[in-house]
């Protein structure tokens, strides 16, 4: 009799974490197995223009996998458009079609130490994932690869792959001017972050800087596995923004905005505070992690004013620097409440960026703006299916409990 | 400019109540005169002050010839202060723009830590007024015990005293778990006086902080009323003491 693992387990771990103990998610497996793959490869030779888009796996660290992708036979926008978050929440592209896309894509495999990256630079390699242009490259493979989708929760699926015999690289890569003069530079990765942040590199470019192993102090230049380097990137941000915005005015009101994308909807609500963040994920039964849950799910996170957090979580970490990004611009403090309801059509786990461009689409739109929690809590029962008192029950933010300043007592 | 030089019999004193105060503050002014040392500061998020004092007595040597002032970043100061070794004395020397941290030990002699000052406007700020309704006084081992096992559990932290007067009551609630934890009169609970049994909550965290700088106290001061901020006093050997005031969080 097969083991009944319990979602609540599933929706903490979601497919990484092995908490089962089993050595594979079974539903990823399950589900991987029932993808089609499109490729378009015969033989061992790929050649086509990288979007650019490179992964660096965390399995066997320090030795590690990386993964360069080519989409056959594509050049130009057609190429970029395979790697393009931004590109493709604008054009609201369903989930079948960005899956479609990854799965097109053919990776040739390199192996090695992660703390060499100076031999991918050397091949260009690192330069042509860093490139602000498609570059046309070739890669020719030890064997044809076999069409499967690896899926995870932070990173965008990666098609079929097969270990590389060479790569070789036909285009200048482009490199954004920045990038380019701060990967000589000696100074902490964190700094680097920053200051690639600040001259308007947008977050998805300082990820892959940072998993190549083109940023830091040049004798500590490591490979960095992309699912950890998207999480660091974004809790470096997240932490630099948060720093700024306690010396700031709280908000006046408390301001409500929705959202959603790809079988996820959010409620985000910002209240005259400090600087609290909360995240509430609710996954609704029969979904990709709740298969066999009769009952919605949930998990929180949380994180004070100080910066404590009670759990690392990589979709919260995108969402908060969605969040904080907009607070920073308008310079402005505010205690936070996300709450992400994920539906069962959202049945393939394609990565955090949605979650991060969702957020941010989310905070360009005028809020509603409410004077008591009781109407957030109103609007909330209008987009989002829950028992209210579950979930406030859960939310600490929504329970209203506010923090109160020593001017408040200034008589 | 102004210098001026003090000496203090333990370092470790000032290690802990900075590493505790770099937490909540960026930054500071102490101020020095014909009293002694001091320093108020207000966090950011203005939710927690801080207030220490020490008086000229409590510093085996007083070189301060007027009032002055310095400004120091706590995240830098702390760096340095955690170089304090058990035996260590602290001399602090300003001279112009710099601050000389000193750290004296008869048998190694010393070592001298440069930093700069930062410049920093210096208003005094006022001291909340608060009428307390309850008032307690614990060992400082109780108090960093009580903190950690809250902290466990929860994130925010109630206090209440019963009218007989003879416990104090703090609890936290987490999404499933919850405790409790009663502090008799007589044993963990050195001095009790409760003029109406108030109840009043505050964010964990902010006490966690705490616990650093409680590491090097005798004892921890308690003071609060209903929705008011809580006094947190904790007394040191020679007469020092560390205040922190925390803004409650209320209920809607």
């Amino acid at each position: 009799m097969p083991i009944k693992i319990p979602s609540e387990l599933c929706v903490r771990c979601k497919g990484y974490k092995r908490l089962c103990g089993l050595p594979r998610c079974p539903i990823l497996e399950r589900f991987q197995s029932q993808v089609n793959v499109l490729s378009r490869i015969n033989g061992r030779e790929v050649q086509g223009a990288t979007p650019p888009s490179a992964l660096v796996g965390e399995h066997g660290y320090p030795k590690v996998n990386i993964y360069f992708m080519i989409p056959p036979g594509e050049r130009g926008s057609d190429a970029r458009y395979h790697d393009d978050p931004q590109g493709w929440i604008s054009r609201r592209e369903p989930l079948s079609k960005i899956i479609e896309l990854r799965s097109s894509m053919v990776s040739a495999i390199l192996n090695s130490p992660v703390n060499d990256p100076w031999s991918l630079y050397e091949k260009e390699i690192s330069l042509a994932a860093l490139s602000l242009k498609p570059v046309d490259s070739e890669a020719i493979l030890r064997k044809a690869p076999l069409p499967t989708l690896k899926f995870d929760g932070i990173t965008k699926p990666v098609g079929p792959s097969s270990p590389a015999e060479k790569i070789k690289i036909y285009d200048n890569p482009k490199l954004h001017r920045k990038i380019e003069k701060i990967m000589w530079d000696d100074v902490k990765a964190e700094e680097a972050i920053r200051t690639l942040y600040l001259s308007g590199l947008d977050v998805y470019e300082i990820q892959r800087a940072m998993s190549l192993g083109v940023l830091g102090t040049i004798r500590r230049r490591r490979l960095v596995p992309t699912r950890w380097a998207i999480t660091a990137v974004d809790e470096i941000l997240s932490k630099f923004m948060k720093g700024f915005i306690r010396r700031e005015r709280w908000i006046d009101d408390i301001e409500v905005r929705y959202g959603e994308y790809i079988g996820n909807r959010y409620v985000i609500v910002l209240m005259p505070g400090p600087g609290n963040m909360e995240w509430v994920e609710i996954w609704q039964p029969r979904g990709l992690w709740t298969r066999g849950s009769s009952k919605p799910v949930i998990w929180r996170v949380f994180e004070d004013n100080l910066g404590n957090l009670s759990a690392i979580d990589g979709g919260f970490s995108a969402a908060k620097m969605a969040v904080l990004e907009s607070l920073f611009k308008r310079r402005r403090s505010a205690d936070v409440l996300i709450i992400r309801e994920i539906l069962p059509t959202y049945y393939a786990p394609v990565g955090n960026w949605h979650i991060r461009e969702t957020v941010k689409d989310i905070m360009k739109k005028d809020p509603v703006k409410v004077m008591d929690l009781s109407q957030v809590k109103d609007i909330i029962r209008k987009h989002i299916d829950i028992d209210l008192s579950v979930l406030s029950r859960k939310s600490l933010l929504l329970r209203g409990v506010r923090q109160t300043r020593l001017s408040d007592y200034e008589k | 400019m102004t210098s001026f030089r003090f000496r203090f019999r333990d370092a470790r004193v000032w290690r802990y109540m900075v590493s505790s105060i770099e937490k909540i503050i960026e930054d500071g002014v102490f101020v020095v005169n014909d009293e002694g040392l001091s320093l108020r500061a207000l966090d950011t998020s203005h939710v927690v002050m801080i207030d220490l004092f020490y008086p000229k007595d409590s510093f085996d040597e007083w070189e301060v010839a007027e009032e002055a002032t310095f400004g120091v970043s706590f995240k830098e100061f702390s760096k340095i202060l955690r170089r304090a070794q058990k035996n260590d004395e602290l001399v602090i020397e300003v001279k112009d723009t710099f601050l000389d941290v000193i750290f004296s030990e008869p048998s190694l002699g010393e070592r001298v830590f440069r930093m700069p000052q930062i410049s920093l406007t210096y208003e005094k700020l006022p001291e909340p007024k608060i009428e307390f309704t309850v008032r307690a006084k614990i060992f400082s081992t109780t108090f960093r015990d009580v903190i950690r096992d809250l902290e466990a559990v929860g994130e925010t932290l109630v206090i209440r005293a019963p009218e007989e007067a003879d416990k104090l009551i703090m609890e936290a609630k987490g999404d499933v778990e919850q405790v409790e934890i009663e502090l008799p009169l007589g044993s963990s609970l050195i001095e009790l006086q409760v003029d109406s049994p108030d109840k009043s909550a505050y964010s964990i965290d902010y006490f966690s902080q705490m616990r650093a700088a409680a590491q090097a106290a005798d004892t921890v001061s308690l003071s609060y009323a209903e929705y008011a901020p809580i006094k947190v006093d904790m007394e040191y050997t020679g007469g020092g003491r560390l205040t922190f005031y925390v803004s409650p969080k209320e209920e809607e």
